[in-house]
């Protein structure tokens, strides 16, 4: 089998910050101190107007590649993981082709998955160098859920943050990615959903609320929060026993688990409930939100900053909409 | 664990200042405190302390801590 590793992670954030305080004016009954403190974000940044899914996949696929010299001509493999595509066809990656200069050789796909999404692409990325069929594969993830939410949700639109990443993985005698594991649960996929889509997209869809505070209509996102947060307590510590079997390890192994960093709240429920020290879980959230794929590599870019130079194994997840699970195990040497 | 001191551990959790103790005959959802998050946190306790999974359907449908306890077969005995 081929190696690969994680070579270089490089976020980017659109324009338009937004702080807890922003809302305040608009919802001065809500207890904005309990949400710092329970869910632990205290800005995220949306999209302007003129950004999109598109604008922040280029701008951070440039930013790889010039701020770590890499040859374009070098890269035959482009993966977008989007759930906010720029148009329902053409394939999104397809543009981002074009409009970042990268070879006409070079394979490019789409995979619509949410907060699972990089830990899939990054398997995805594995299988394609590991068979021989790539040697530099470009993972980029670009969310604009701000676009989905209703300007009336308070809940979500304080939860969810824009965001995109790229990473380079290449081949390696370096065994950089080891094994993941899968999972699917399709009957919770409404759970977390938008439900009218391109094609039946109602012009005068009915406001719906729930809680007192999330407002909705079937052209926004609705997200069932406790059923979600079941979902996870339910499916993720299980999944970190699995990956330790699959990978042959255990938590002693371990130096940091990386998760995808939907609140603080449920990663604290999580990490109980897995056993995991609390030296051991990195959390990046703050300034960001929940920005659905984009949480692992931003956090894990985060953390490279701040990491010791040592070799070092990283458990991953992610989980959310679909229902839809994966993780697995990389191993760092350098910073990325 | 009996039933006065699962209240009390809710009414920690839940960081309750608009009354001064829970009782079983409490509406949590009547509390000032009641929010979505209250809903996380208290099915986060259930499912740490006693590995017991109560839906949001289930918290939304019943009233009273009263209720809940006897739906999740808490009691005192």
């Amino acid at each position: 089998m081929i190696n690969c590793e994680i070579s270089n992670i490089e976020f980017v954030l659109p324009s338009v910050l937004l702080d807890n305080n922003f809302f305040k004016a608009n919802h001065p009954e809500y207890n904005f101190n309990k949400f710092e403190k329970n869910v632990g974000i205290k800005s995220r940044h949306v999209c302007a107007d003129n950004e999109s899914t598109l604008t922040l996949a280029i701008n951070a696929i440039n930013k790889l590649i010039n701020k770590n010299n890499i040859d374009k001509n070098n890269i035959d493999f482009l993966i977008l993981c989007t759930q906010s595509p720029e148009y329902m066809l053409p394939t999104t990656s397809c543009i981002i082709q074009e409009r970042c200069g990268l070879p006409n050789s070079i394979g490019a796909f789409d995979i619509n998955l949410g907060c699972s999404g990089y830990t899939y692409g990054l398997s995805i990325a594995k299988a394609m160098i590991g068979s021989g069929q790539a040697k530099n594969v470009v993972l980029v993830t670009s969310e604009t859920y701000s676009k989905y939410i209703n300007k009336k949700d308070l809940i979500n639109s304080l939860l969810f943050g824009d965001a995109a990443t790229a990473t380079l993985i290449s081949k390696s005698e370096y065994n950089g990615i080891e094994n993941f594991i899968f999972g699917t649960d399709g009957a919770g996929y409404d759970k977390l959903i938008v439900k009218n889509n391109f094609f039946n997209k109602a012009t005068t869809a009915p406001e719906k609320t729930y809680s007192n505070f999330n407002v909705y209509t079937d052209n926004n996102l609705y997200m069932d929060g406790p059923e979600v947060f079941n979902f996870t307590l339910d499916k993720i510590p299980t999944l970190v026993e699995e990956i330790y079997k699959k990978n042959k390890t255990n938590n002693e192994a371990i130096s940091k688990y990386i998760f995808h960093q939907a609140n603080m709240m449920l990663l604290e429920f999580v990490r109980r409930k897995a056993k995991i020290d609390k030296s051991k879980m990195f959390y990046s959230l703050s300034n960001t939100g929940n920005t659905v794929s984009n949480t692992i590599p931003i956090a894990l870019k985060e953390y490279s900053k701040i990491r010791p130079n040592n070799d070092e194994k990283i458990v991953l997840a992610g989980f959310g909409v679909g229902l839809s699970w994966c993780g697995g195990i990389i191993n760092l040497k350098n910073k990325i | 664990m009996n039933t006065k001191k699962i209240l009390n551990s809710i009414y920690e959790e839940l960081e309750i200042e608009s009354v001064k103790e829970l009782d079983l005959k409490t509406v949590y959802k009547d509390l000032d405190e009641w929010d979505s998050m209250s809903v996380i946190i208290l099915i986060g306790f259930f499912e740490e302390n006693f590995s017991i999974t109560i839906s949001g359907e289930t918290l939304n449908e019943l009233t009273t801590f009263g209720d809940l306890f006897l739906k999740l077969k808490i009691n005192d005995k």
